[in-house]
């Protein structure tokens, strides 16, 4: 047996100095992450209630998946897409990812989102969920997201103010505007409906001309607006404040917030929102009756609604975390999570099964939402449409509802936008 | 025990002949520290550092906007197309009304802060008791982060909750609370009231620094001649302060012309397009729409007016002829 020199003996730490440091560590590092995987998941949940839920869910994914680790980023919902688009460009967009429909389109036309088909098809998940609930992630028959749960729209209304004027909840527009100027009494700060007019206020216009009968895009993803309908629709819309004066003066800069605040301190009767919001308002208006929630109405064509699944996604995973990528995603559809989440949330369960849970068919706030969830689809959806919808249609209906320009202008220039922003 | 020189020296060549070659280096740079390249080199790092910094999203951002560039239809590629981008903002309304729009915003976003800020320094250059306190207070809203005074601002103009509008309801200088952000004719001037709080410390800090650069004595001078208080403000102070007033313009200037953040926290550019200014546009068009050579575009265009700007100012306010 040769002697171990000094110089063989640092020649060998060198070597294996540079082993770890260069070539081994990754390798290392794969194998590492394959047996204790961190995922990152970037998610909206803001509000505490829903921090609340959410860290539940991650505290009962842990306990079933104890080798995985969760990594959650709170990503504002105002901020997800610019935030998103950066880290896509970058190549540093998380492992996985939740996803609106709206924005899916374009989450996937710059590469943000991962086809899961493949593994969708291998698990019962199919089974779970309703087909059309994986309708909003899907694109060309490909998947691209778990449904998790479900924003069905609804309306908030004041149980008291309507029950003292002897009115129901309407059920059509012709009802809803005579409701909103029979529940107004502006000289003692009092309007019918809290309209959105702010940032967020565009997708209750295309609703609304959607409920008109006139479509945004067609089957083959062209424009497909009718100028009559969507006339008729925008006017009848706006006329709610311009000629009515059902709506509070701040319409134009009223987003999320503050009619939340309007509706809570009893200056609207009614609102426009979904399920979303329905923990938040028992705990500030209590479940002693002054308020209620009821189906939307109706538009002459179709109800001015849609449920909207979230979705989770699979973005860029690292090396050995596209499984543990994939069993974060997909636990999200599992029954007890999603009852967990309802009961901590109100977020409605995108499974059919827990739908007819007991807890769900019992409760009678949830009876609108489970009216609206089997007659509506989720919202229209193309790539491009949010960023339409944000520079085209929000500000013209703004102009609209500040006598700056009529319907007929404000539809004529959405349908100009709407040409240039599928043609590109 | 002693080592002679001769072995000094002989110890020295046997290290020589036995160090790696990259140590000659250090012989390379000691040999070059005495030629005039010396220089370069030191400038070196630094320039490195502003080719990265700056340069080299300057000259991207050029190259962008010489592009086509839609995240959204990622088979088009990026395929050059001139200046066809900046041919199709002279046909953009939305651009037209949005430079109107910028430059209402930031002619008003400079000069109001720089004025209540001139003001402030005049006062605070006095030393009255409890003026160190003063000058601290007065920069919070200078310290605070331009998202959480917004959020601040838009609860205090709420229309319905809003202190403010409480306040000139009960003043009797308003019938009832009144939608600030909501209305055309009010929207901007509520921004810039904003913008008034959270620029005017800047300028008192910058104004205040070079009043008291200035010395006492030429005052004093000045008052035993017979000049009152206007004359040596106008002789004595402003010539004096001239070269802060410029740079402080300038950079205030340049922060708000490339900032949108109060428009997208309390307006989001609207109502309508009432407040849309072009570091919003050119925001939306890369973030909502994800056109980004375009946005480029708008961003050149913007870089070219704050160049054209700086330049003018700089003639105007005769600072070259120093």
């Amino acid at each position: 047996m040769s002697k171990l020199t000094r110089r063989d003996f640092l020649k060998g730490s060198a070597a294996a100095g540079a082993a770890l440091t260069g070539n081994a560590l990754p390798g290392a590092a794969r194998l590492l992450a394959q047996d204790n995987p961190t995922v990152d998941y970037w998610h909206g949940f803001i509000a505490e209630f829903v921090h609340a839920g959410f860290e539940v869910v991650l505290e009962n994914f842990h306990q079933a998946n104890p080798d995985i680790t969760i990594n959650p980023l709170t990503v504002p919902n105002s901020e997800f897409m610019t935030k998103f688009t950066t880290s896509v460009v970058g190549n540093a967009a998380p492992d996985t990812t939740m996803a609106a429909p709206q924005r899916i389109p374009d989450m996937v036309a710059i590469g943000g989102l991962q086809d899961i088909s493949g593994r969708v098809g291998e698990s019962d998940l199919m089974d779970k969920i309703p087909a059309d609930r994986w309708d909003g992630a899907t694109i060309d028959g490909a998947i691209y997201g778990v449904p998790s749960f479900m924003f069905v729209d609804w309306m908030y209304y004041r149980a008291d103010w309507f029950e003292e004027a002897g009115l129901d909840p309407p059920t059509t527009w012709e009802a809803f505007t005579e409701a909103a100027i029979a529940m107004t009494d502006a000289d003692n700060g009092r309007y019918g409906f809290g309209m959105r007019g702010g940032n967020g206020g565009q997708g209750f216009v295309v609703k609304v001309i959607e409920s008109f009968g006139s479509p945004i895009i067609d089957d083959m993803g062209q424009p497909a607006m009718d100028f009559d309908k969507a006339v008729e629709a925008l006017r009848w819309y706006t006329d709610l404040h311009t000629v009515h004066g059902a709506v509070p003066p701040s319409v134009a800069n009223d987003s999320f917030r503050q009619l939340m605040e309007a509706f809570q301190t009893g200056q609207t009767a009614m609102l426009w929102h979904h399920t979303g919001s329905l923990a938040e308002m028992r705990t500030v208006l209590g479940d002693e009756g002054a308020f209620s929630t009821a189906v939307r109405p109706h538009g002459p064509e179709r109800q001015i609604a849609s449920a909207t699944p979230s979705y989770n996604g699979i973005s860029m995973p690292g090396d050995g975390e596209e499984d543990a990528s994939w069993e974060w995603i997909s636990y999200w559809a599992d029954i007890n999570t999603q009852v967990d989440f309802l009961e901590l949330t109100g977020y409605f369960p995108s499974s059919a099964l827990v739908a007819e849970d007991e807890r769900v068919q019992s409760n009678p706030l949830y009876a609108a939402a489970v009216a609206t969830v089997d007659e509506v689809g989720p919202p229209t959806r193309f790539p491009g449409g949010p960023g339409w919808e944000r520079n085209v249609v929000l500000p013209n209906f703004q102009r609209v509802l500040l006598g700056e320009i009529t319907a007929e202008d404000a539809i004529e220039l959405m349908m100009e936008g709407l040409e240039e922003a599928v043609s590109g | 025990m002693a080592v002679a020189p001769a072995d000094r020296r002989s110890g020295l060549s046997l290290l020589r002949s036995h160090w790696p070659a990259w140590l000659d280096l250090f012989g390379w740079v000691g040999r070059i520290s005495e030629t005039r390249y010396w220089a370069w080199l030191m400038l070196l790092p630094g320039f490195l550092l502003i080719s990265v910094v700056i340069f080299y999203p300057v000259i991207s951002g050029i190259w962008l906007s010489l592009h086509e560039y839609n995240l959204l239809r990622p088979a088009r590629g990026q395929p050059f197309v001139g200046l066809q981008q900046f041919i199709d903002l002279l046909d953009d309304e939305k651009f037209w009304l949005s430079l109107r729009n910028t430059a209402y915003f930031g002619v008003f976003n400079v000069v109001n802060p720089f004025l209540l800020g001139l003001v402030i320094a005049l006062a605070l250059k006095r030393a009255v008791r409890g003026a160190g306190l003063v000058r601290t207070l007065i920069l919070m809203p200078w310290f605070m982060p331009s998202v959480v005074a917004g959020h601040m601002w838009a609860l205090l103009l709420d229309s319905r909750l809003g202190v403010i509008n409480d306040i000139l309801v009960k003043l009797g200088l308003l019938e009832s609370y009144w939608p600030w952000f909501a209305r055309t004719e009010t929207a901007m001037p509520a921004i810039l009231l904003v913008g008034l709080w959270r620029g005017f410390p800047f300028f008192a800090l910058l104004l205040l620094a070079g009043l008291q650069s200035i010395s006492q004595e030429m005052y004093e001078a000045a008052a035993v001649d017979g000049a009152n208080a206007l004359s040596r403000f106008r002789h004595i102070t402003v010539p004096l302060l001239l070269p802060v007033i410029v740079v402080a313009i300038t950079l205030r200037t340049i922060a708000v012309v490339n900032s949108p953040d109060l428009m997208i926290i309390l307006t989001g550019g609207g109502p309508g397009l009432a407040t849309h200014v072009l570091s919003f546009y050119a925001f939306q068009t890369a973030y909502a729409t994800f056109d980004f050579g375009y946005a480029a575009a708008l961003s050149v265009v913007m870089l070219g007016i704050l160049i054209f700007f700086t330049l003018i100012y700089l003639r105007v306010a005769g600072v070259d002829r120093d």
